[in-house]
């Protein structure tokens, strides 16, 4: 008899589920989460609120620094985006995640209606960007961009890299007015640290200069 | 005069404010407002704390009109409550006008939310009893929602959330006409028994005739003096088109028809039949 047990390979996969980095990408960790713990030290009225995704959103750092300004919103995304209208309307300014599929299909008309027809400063951090998931089509958020800039008055940021992110936080915070946001969350890759660049909320930065093509790229 | 005298004098007011507005655009839900007038006069001339000429005093008590469509039993109690001057009715419904027909937080000072999107208040309400009690506000939530309202999930969603968060600060109360757009509300999605609902879902839970003010004005009473870390709910049934039996006896749906004549007859009656 033949002992040898012949040793199957291991399947590749896309799958992402804690990180979108390569092996060996340079990356820092939870870059959204860390960001806001420190704009929120010292500024009382940020609050933090989750349909259930605050681990898989870095908005648990959040809740760790800040217990009484952490509110779990429970698996309801609708709810979420109305009690974030409710607390805007109080003058707090609510970080409401989730992620983007979810946020965006599931509550859109509370985000139209409650969140953006009156200006309200919510700042929506929707994680699980395009196609950026393990999960599948039912996690790919591929419209929530088309469809959050279909609503007036909502600012919409995607931000590219852990760099970007963590300067995106303060801009949006102090920002008077809606704001949905596209978030990595984990270990989030670090590229732009190698350009000359700075985020500044509204504005396009030229990264790298030439005569040839121009091209436009959207985050992720 | 008594309290209760004084409250329905009120009511009265604000059903006559109501047909008038109706009667400026021939049209209007103008059935609800009559039904409802008792639980917001109830509101506005009793229970409720607010400042009529600074509707955006902080330490005022919310009152979120989640069915957009009442709005003109809103601004008719607004009127009464002194927050909307009587002038500003005949331009109800009209281009420019601060009194559009569902209503709109970005319009009318009073109104703390746009309505309209059925379903959107309690959730609402939620976040503002958790934002007024982190920062130590001592207002209450008042959410004022149809009995169709109750076929949303985000409702109950709220009603849930309500609850775990313990918001003492938050009443709810709903209007039990059992009319919805397509018609009575127990055939279009039953939703009794709906005190129990309430109660499996964590709630303090009155049913009250809506109509009748001794009993309204004790559930508010009791709702804001209940001492419990709990969100409570006034169920009030009540009559469309009620103090106009012409009104009330025609046949129901979500819009009553009113003939141009009768809009003056409607006045008429309620007139004739005015509170002492």
């Amino acid at each position: 008899m033949n002992a040898t047990v012949e040793k199957k390979p291991r399947l590749t996969t896309s799958a992402m589920i804690a990180s979108i980095a390569s092996e060996g990408q340079r990356v820092k960790a939870a870059p959204f989460g860390k960001a806001l713990v420190e704009y929120a030290a010292s500024h009382p009225e940020v609050v933090g609120m989750t349909a259930d995704l605050a681990k898989y959103t870095d908005l648990h750092l959040f809740g760790q620094a800040y217990p009484d300004r952490f509110f779990q919103m429970g698996m309801a995304e609708q709810l979420l985006m109305g009690a974030a209208g409710g607390m805007a309307k109080t003058g707090l300014v609510p970080f409401a995640t989730t992620y983007a599929v979810f946020g965006t299909r599931r509550a859109y008309d509370f985000i139209h209606q409650v969140i953006a027809e009156e200006n309200l400063n919510v700042k929506i951090c929707c994680a699980l960007p395009g196609l950026t998931t393990g999960y599948g089509p039912s996690h790919q958020a591929t419209e929530d961009l088309a469809m959050m800039r279909a609503i007036p008055g909502l600012t919409v940021v995607d931000p590219c890299d852990a760099l970007d992110i963590e300067q995106a936080v303060p801009q949006i915070a102090a920002h008077n007015g809606p704001v949905y946001m596209r978030l990595l969350r984990g270990n989030v890759p670090l590229v732009l640290d190698e350009y000359n660049y700075t985020f500044e909320l509204g504005k396009a930065k030229l990264l790298r200069d030439g005569a040839d093509v121009l091209g436009f790229p959207v985050a992720s | 005069m008594n309290k209760l005298q004084e409250i329905a004098q009120s009511a009265h007011r604000i059903r006559r404010y109501a047909v008038r507005m109706g009667e400026v655009q021939g049209q209007g839900y103008v059935g609800q407002a009559l039904g409802y007038a008792d639980v917001l006069a109830t509101a506005y001339t009793h229970a409720m704390t607010f400042r009529p000429n600074e509707p955006e005093w902080a330490g005022r008590d919310r009152f979120l009109l989640s069915h957009g469509h009442y709005a003109i039993a809103h601004y008719a109690a607004m009127i009464e409550a002194g927050i909307i001057p009587e002038s500003e009715l005949e331009t109800y419904g009209s281009d420019d006008s601060r009194l559009p027909m569902s209503g709109m937080a970005t319009y009318t000072p009073g109104m703390e939310m746009s309505g309209g999107s059925l379903g959107q208040g309690l959730p609402i309400a939620v976040g503002m009893a958790l934002g007024l009690r982190h920062q130590g506000n001592p207002a209450f939530v008042y959410n004022s929602m149809s009995d169709g309202e109750l076929d949303e999930g985000s409702t109950w969603e709220a009603a849930m959330s309500a609850a775990h968060h313990g918001l003492g600060n938050l009443i709810c109360m709903v209007d039990i006409n059992n009319q919805q757009a397509d018609g009575p509300s127990t055939k279009v999605l039953g939703f009794e028994p709906l005190a129990d609902k309430w109660a499996s879902f964590g709630w303090h839970v009155q049913r009250v005739d809506g109509n009748y003010l001794p009993a309204v004005v004790r559930a508010f009473d009791t709702a804001r003096q209940l001492p419990d870390a709990k969100p409570r709910v006034i169920l009030c049934d009540t009559l469309m088109g009620k103090g106009v039996p012409f009104l009330e006896a025609r046949e129901k749906n979500h819009f009553i028809r009113v003939d141009p004549p009768e809009w003056q007859q409607a006045l008429d009656i309620l007139d004739a039949t005015r509170p002492e």
